[in-house]
C-alpha cells in the first residue's frame, strides 16, 4: 500500500472504485485504488490517456463519489458526506486548476478581479494581489483583461487564484498540456515555487518534466495503480530551473 | 453578492444574439400569457358593444313599467324611484306617461288621439312649427291634414293650447322612443285615426291638465338615460345596482300597500348573459392552445438554460469546484440572462396591451382586466425565470454533486414513447361530436348557440394530432436512416446524418413549426370563413344592403319612387305562398344588379339570364328556376304559365330555396298589378331609404338592414376565437424560427469543426451549403406541407360546421388561402436559407488547428 512518506496524509483512499455506464456496459474509471496523498509536496498522477488520472482527480476534488471504497480528507470520510458538507470542503480546502487555461478564469473580470473572486469564493475579504502577481511573474498585469494574457500567463494566474484562495490542497489536471514549451516551463516554475508553500499539490500529467518535479509519483494504467514506488522511496524534487 | 454574480450581467454582452433570443423568447411567452385574458376580456367588451346597439337607449339600466294605472299611482311610482335612485348610483329618472286612445274635439272636429309625455321628450322630437311653450304638440299628419292651427284648444277648451307641430315618428323608431314605440309611433299600416294620433304634452303641468280627460293611464315608464356600458364589468355593476334599486322600490311600494303596481326589470341583463357566454366560449376555446403555447415558450426558456449551461460550462465547473452550490449557479444564469428575459417579458406584457386593438375583438376592456392580464404575463415571466434557474441548478447538481448520469435518459425515452397523439385525437373526436350539434338551436334573435368550448378546440386538436404523428414517423424514419447509403450524394448523406444525430431537437422544432403553420391556416380559414358567412348570409337574407316593403302602387309604377330612393334601388315583387311552396319573384332586369347584393354570385351570369327572360313571350312567362329543380312551376294567379328558360343555384333574397324569377319587362301592367307584395332593394344604408320614403309620405313597413338582420354575435364568437388561433400561429412560427436559430447557433462549434474538416478534405462550399439546405429544408418543407395540408383540410371541414345559422344559405365556404400559403412558403424558404448560411458561415472562416486545439 503506498502511503505518505512522512506518515501525515491529506488524502487516504482505500479500495476506491468508480464505474461509468456506457452503451457497451459499465467501464471502470478507477479500480481498487488504495493510496495516501502526503500533506506536503507534489504528488503526480501519471499515466496514458484513459488510465484514470482525471477520474481520480475528480474523486480527490470531491466532484465524483466513488462507487466503492473510502476516501478520507484530513481524516474525514468524505464519500458519505452530504452535498453541503462536500461543497464546504471544496470551498475551504481545495483549489482545482483545469487543463485549459481559460477555463480557470472568469473572462469578464480583470486579472486582479479574478484573484479577488477566487479569494472571495473561499471566504477571504482581501488578497495580496501584488505579492501573488509578483510570485507568478505577472507584475503590472493587474488591470489587464484575462483575454490579453497568453495561455501560459492565464495558467499561471490560475495557480495564483489557487493561492488567493489559501486552500491547503491544490489539484491540477494536466496544467501544461495546452501550452508551448516556453509557457509550460514558466508554469513548472510556478509549481516549483508552490511546492515550497507546504501545500498538498496533486497534479495529473504525462509530461516528463512535470513528473520529474514529483515528490510522490503514482502511475496509473487502465484505472488501476501501476508501478507504484514502495513506501519511503520518494523522489527528491529537482532544482528549480528558470526558463 | 460574490464578484462573479455581480459582474454576470456584463457577461451577457459577450453574446448579443443569445441576449436577443432570450429577450424575444420571454417577450413571446409573456405576450401570449397577457394577450389571452386581454383577448377574452375584449371579446366580452365587443359583445357588450354589439348588444348595446340592439337594445333601446333607455334600457341600459333599471326599467320600470306599469300598465293601466291612475295618474296618482304613476306619480307614486316615479317618486319612489326618484327617492331611491341616488342610493344606487343612478341619477334623475326619466318618467314617461301614456294614455289610452281617447277622443277629443279639435277645431270643431273629433279625432282619436293618445296623450303622451316624457321628461325631456320634446327634446327628442323635431319641432316643425310653433314654440316650446307649455301646451300640446300635434303631429304633422293630424295638424296638416286637418288644418288645425296653432293655439287651438281641444275638448272645448279643456285641453292646453296646441303650441307646436312636430314631425311624426315612424318605424324604425328613433332611439329615444324605442322602448315605447307602441305608445309613440302611429301605426301606419292602418288608418291612424283609428289607432289615434300621438299628442305630446310639452311639460308635466300641461300633461296633468290634459290627462283629466282620461280616467287611467295605459302605460307609465320610469327609466334612466345612461350611456351604453363599454365593458362587461361596467354592465354587470350597473345591472347589480339596478336589481338592488328594483328590490328597494318594490319593497317600498309593498310597504305602502301598492304591491305589484310596477314591474321592474333589467332589460340589458340578457345582453350581459350573452356577453358572459361569449367571453366564456372564447376564453375556454383559446385556453388550451394558449396554455400549450405558453408552455412552448417556457420550454424555450428551458432550452435557453440548457444552451447557457453548455456555453458557460467551464465557468460553472470552476465555480462549482470552488464550492458554490447548484442553486447559486442557477442564480448565476439568472444574473446573466435575467435582465434580457425580464426586459423581454415586460415588453411582451406592454406589447400585448398596445397591440390589442390590432389582434383582439373590437371591444373595450375593463381597465382592471389589464392588471389581471399583466399578472398572468408576470406569472409566465416568473415561470420562465424559475425554469432558467432550476434547469441550470439541476444540471449542475447532476454533474458536480451526483457525478453520475441519472434515469433522465430513461424518462425521456418513456416520454417519447407515450402515445400523445391518441390523447389529442381523443380531444379532436370529442370536439367533433359536439360540433355536430353546433348552430342547431340558433334562430333569428336567439342567443348564442349552446356550444361546448371543446368543439371550438377541435380544429387545433386535429392539427396537433397530425403534427405529433408526423413527428413520430419522422423520428422513426431518422432512427432507421443509418441504413441509407447515399455517399454518392455526400451533401444529402451528411444532411441525413445530422438530422438523425439531433432527431430529438428536429422533432421538437418540427412539431412546433407544423403547429404554427397548421394553426395559421385553420385560424385564418375559419375566422375569414365566419366573416364572409355573416356577410353572405345577411346579404342573401335582405337581398341588398337594405330593403323596405312598399305599397302596390309604388311597385307597379303608378306612384313614383321618392327622389332620394331612385338611385341604387330596384323594385322586386313577390308572390308568396304557404310554407314549402316556391316563391315567384318579379325582378327589374335594368336596375336589379345595381341594388341587389351579389357577393357570392356571378354578376355577369345573373345579368345574362335576366336578359334571357326579359322578353315577353306569347302565352307564357319566361322564368329562371332557382335552387334544386323540383316539380313543374306553380300556377300563379294572374300570370300565364311559367316556362323555365334558365337555372341558377341561388338568387339574392331567395337564397338557395326553390323558387322562380321572372322579369317585370315580360309582364303587362295588368299582370304587375296582381303581384301582392313589393319590396325596394337598396345598395345604400337603411336610414337613407326610410328617410326618402318618410319625406315622401309613403308607407314603408318591414324595413330591414343587412347590419342588424341577423344576430352577429354567434359569428363573432367563432371569428374571435380563431383570430386568436391565427395570432398563436404567428407567435408559434416566431418561436419555431428562434428555436431553429438557437439550435444552429448551439451546434455552430460542432458544425464548424466537422464542416471545416470536410471543406479541407475537398468538399466544395456549395456542396456544404446544399447539405445544410437539405437538412433545414427538410424540416421547413415537412412542417409547411404537413401544416398547410392539415390546417386547410380541417378548416374546410370545420368552417361549415361552425355555421350558427344553418337554415340560411349560403353555407360558409373556405376562403381563398392562396395568399397565406404563398406567404408561409416564402417565409419558410427565407428562414431555411438564412439559417443554412448561418451554419455554413463559421465553417468557411474557421481555422481547423484553432478548432482542434479548443
Amino acid at each position: 500500500m503506498p502511503e505518505s512518506p512522512t506518515g501525515r496524509a491529506t488524502y487516504r483512499l482505500r479500495s476506491v472504485c468508480v464505474d461509468y455506464a456506457t452503451p457497451a456496459g459499465p467501464v471502470a474509471g478507477a479500480r481498487d485504488i488504495t493510496l495516501d496523498v502526503p500533506a506536503s509536496g507534489m504528488t503526480v498522477l501519471a499515466g496514458p490517456s484513459g488510465s484514470g488520472k482525471s477520474t481520480l482527480l475528480r474523486v480527490l476534488g470531491l466532484v465524483e463519489r466513488p462507487d466503492r471504497g473510502t476516501v478520507e480528507l484530513d481524516g474525514t470520510d468524505v464519500a458519505g458526506l452530504s452535498h453541503r458538507r462536500r461543497r464546504a470542503l471544496r470551498r475551504d480546502r481545495i483549489s482545482l486548476v483545469f487543463q485549459n487555461p481559460v477555463d480557470n478564469l472568469l473572462p469578464q473580470l480583470s486579472v486582479t478581479g479574478n484573484l479577488r473572486a477566487a479569494a472571495e469564493s473561499a471566504g477571504h475579504d482581501h488578497t495580496t494581489d501584488d505579492d501573488i502577481l509578483g510570485e507568478l511573474g505577472l507584475d503590472g498585469t493587474g488591470d489587464w483583461s484575462v483575454s490579453a494574457l497568453s495561455g501560459g500567463q492565464q495558467q499561471r494566474l490560475a495557480f495564483g487564484c489557487a493561492l488567493a484562495r489559501r486552500t491547503p490542497v491544490i489539484l491540477a489536471d494536466e496544467p501544461t498540456s495546452q501550452l508551448d514549451d516556453v509557457s509550460a516551463e514558466r508554469v513548472l516554475d510556478v509549481l516549483r515555487r508552490l511546492a515550497d508553500h507546504d501545500l498538498t499539490i496533486v497534479v495529473t500529467s504525462h509530461d516528463g518534466r512535470l513528473i520529474d518535479l514529483a515528490t510522490h509519483l503514482v502511475r496509473l494504467r487502465d484505472g488501476a495503480l501501476h508501478d507504484v514506488p514502495p513506501a519511503g522511496d520518494t523522489r527528491t524534487p529537482k532544482g528549480v530551473d528558470t526558463p | 453578492m460574490p464578484l462573479a454574480w455581480r459582474t454576470a450581467p456584463k457577461a451577457a454582452l459577450s453574446s448579443p444574439l443569445v441576449a436577443l433570443v432570450t429577450a424575444a423568447t420571454a417577450l413571446l411567452t409573456c405576450f401570449l400569457a397577457t394577450a389571452t385574458p386581454l383577448h377574452t376580456s375584449a371579446s366580452a367588451g365587443a359583445a357588450i358593444a354589439g348588444r348595446a346597439e340592439s337594445v333601446c337607449e333607455d334600457q341600459y339600466g333599471p326599467f320600470f313599467n306599469a300598465r293601466s294605472l291612475s295618474r296618482s299611482d304613476a306619480q307614486l311610482v316615479s317618486d319612489t324611484v326618484r327617492a331611491r335612485a341616488g342610493e344606487h348610483g343612478f341619477g334623475r329618472p326619466m318618467v314617461g306617461m301614456y294614455t289610452p286612445v281617447g277622443a277629443a274635439e279639435f277645431d270643431g272636429e273629433t279625432f282619436d288621439y293618445r296623450l303622451a309625455y316624457r321628461d325631456g321628450g320634446v327634446d327628442d322630437l323635431e319641432l316643425l312649427r310653433g314654440t316650446s311653450a307649455s301646451g300640446l304638440w300635434l303631429g304633422t299628419e293630424l295638424a296638416d291634414a286637418e288644418n288645425i292651427p296653432l293655439g287651438t284648444r281641444g275638448a272645448g277648451g279643456a285641453l292646453p293650447p296646441a303650441t307646436g307641430v312636430y314631425r311624426d315618428l315612424h318605424l324604425p323608431a328613433p332611439g329615444p322612443w324605442c322602448s315605447v314605440r307602441d305608445m309613440t309611433v302611429t301605426n301606419r299600416l292602418v288608418d291612424h285615426i283609428e289607432t289615434g294620433a300621438i299628442v305630446f304634452a310639452t311639460d308635466q303641468r300641461a300633461f296633468d291638465r290634459a290627462v283629466r280627460q282620461f280616467d287611467r293611464l295605459e302605460r307609465a315608464v320610469v327609466s334612466f338615460r345612461l350611456p351604453p356600458p363599454a365593458t362587461l364589468a361596467e354592465a354587470e355593476d350597473r345591472a347589480a345596482r339596478a336589481r338592488a334599486l328594483i328590490a328597494d322600490v318594490e319593497a317600498d311600494l309593498q310597504a305602502g300597500g301598492h304591491a305589484g303596481l310596477v314591474h321592474g326589470s333589467v332589460p340589458f341583463q340578457r345582453s350581459i348573459d350573452l356577453a358572459n357566454r361569449a367571453e366564456t366560449n372564447v376564453g375556454l376555446s383559446i385556453l388550451p392552445l394558449a396554455i400549450l403555447a405558453v408552455l412552448v415558450g417556457c420550454a424555450g426558456a428551458g432550452t435557453l438554460a440548457v444552451q447557457w449551461y453548455q456555453r458557460r460550462h467551464a465557468r460553472i465547473r470552476l465555480l462549482s469546484s470552488r464550492g458554490y452550490g447548484p442553486g447559486a449557479l442557477g442564480l448565476l444564469a439568472l444574473a446573466e440572462l435575467g435582465l434580457p428575459m425580464a426586459f423581454g417579458g415586460v415588453a411582451g406584457v406592454l406589447l400585448a396591451r398596445g397591440l390589442l386593438p390590432a389582434y383582439g375583438p373590437p371591444g373595450e376592456m375593463d381597465p382592471a382586466e389589464f392588471w389581471t392580464a399583466a399578472g398572468y404575463g408576470t406569472g409566465a415571466l416568473v415561470l420562465s425565470l424559475a425554469l432558467l434557474v432550476s434547469v441550470v441548478a439541476v444540471r449542475a447538481h447532476r454533474e458536480f454533486q451526483q457525478g453520475r448520469a441519472s434515469g433522465r435518459r430513461a424518462r425521456r425515452r418513456l416520454a417519447a414513447y407515450l402515445p400523445w397523439e391518441l390523447a389529442t385525437a381523443a380531444v379532436a373526436c370529442a370536439g367533433w361530436l359536439r360540433l355536430a350539434e353546433y348552430g342547431g338551436t340558433s334562430r333569428l334573435g336567439d342567443p348564442l348557440p349552446q356550444v361546448d368550448p371543446l368543439a371550438l378546440t377541435y380544429p387545433v386538436a386535429v392539427v396537433l394530432t397530425v403534427g405529433i404523428v408526423v413527428a413520430r414517423l419522422t423520428f422513426l424514419a431518422l432512427r432507421l436512416s443509418h441504413r441509407a447509403r447515399l455517399w454518392s450524394r455526400p451533401a444529402l448523406q451528411l444532411a441525413i446524418r445530422r438530422l438523425a444525430g439531433a432527431r430529438a431537437a428536429v422533432v421538437g422544432v418540427l412539431v412546433i413549426a407544423m403547429l404554427a403553420v397548421g394553426t395559421l391556416a385553420v385560424g385564418t380559414g375559419v375566422a375569414e370563413g365566419q366573416r364572409s358567412a355573416l356577410e353572405n348570409k345577411t346579404g342573401m337574407y335582405v337581398g341588398a344592403e337594405s330593403s323596405v316593403d312598399v305599397e302596390r302602387t309604388v311597385g307597379t309604377g303608378e306612384t313614383a319612387l321618392p327622389e332620394g330612393a331612385r338611385a341604387g334601388t330596384s323594385l322586386i315583387g313577390r308572390f308568396n305562398y304557404t310554407a314549402g311552396e316556391p316563391t315567384v319573384a318579379v325582378v327589374d332586369p335594368d336596375t336589379f344588379l345595381d341594388a341587389a347584393w351579389t357577393g357570392t354570385f356571378d354578376d355577369t351570369r345573373i345579368g345574362e339570364v335576366l336578359q334571357r327572360v326579359s322578353a315577353p313571350a306569347e302565352g307564357t312567362v319566361p322564368a329562371i328556376s332557382i335552387g334544386a329543380a323540383g316539380a313543374a312551376p306553380p300556377t300563379v294567379t294572374g300570370l300565364p304559365p311559367l316556362e323555365v328558360t334558365a337555372r341558377l343555384d341561388a338568387f339574392p333574397l331567395l337564397g338557395g330555396e326553390p323558387g322562380y324569377v321572372v322579369s317585370r319587362t315580360a309582364l303587362t301592367d295588368a299582370q304587375l298589378a296582381e303581384v301582392p307584395q313589393w319590396t325596394v332593394l337598396s345598395s345604400g344604408p337603411l336610414q337613407e331609404l326610410t328617410t326618402a320614403f318618410r319625406d315622401a309620405g309613403l308607407v314603408h313597413p318591414n324595413a330591414e338592414s343587412r347590419a342588424d338582420v341577423l344576430d352577429a354575435l354567434p359569428f363573432h364568437v367563432v371569428e374571435w376565437t380563431f383570430s386568436f388561433v391565427t395570432l398563436l400561429g404567428i407567435v408559434l412560427a416566431v418561436v419555431a424560427v428562434l428555436i431553429l436559430v438557437v439550435a444552429v447557433e448551439t451546434r455552430r462549434r460542432q458544425n464548424a469543426l466537422a464542416a471545416t474538416l470536410l471543406v479541407r478534405m475537398g468538399m466544395r462550399p456549395a456542396a456544404l451549403l446544399r447539405s445544410h439546405l437539405a437538412e433545414l429544408g427538410a424540416i421547413g418543407g415537412l412542417a409547411t406541407v404537413a401544416g398547410v395540408a392539415s390546417g386547410v383540410t380541417v378548416a374546410a371541414v370545420s368552417v361549415r360546421q361552425f355555421d350558427p345559422v344553418r337554415w340560411l344559405a349560403p353555407v360558409p365556404q373556405l376562403p381563398d388561402l392562396t395568399g397565406l400559403i404563398v406567404t408561409v412558403v416564402g417565409v419558410s424558404t427565407v428562414v431555411v436559407l438564412l439559417t443554412a448560411l448561418l451554419a455554413v458561415r463559421s465553417a468557411r472562416t474557421a481555422v481547423p488547428a484553432e478548432l482542434l486545439r479548443a
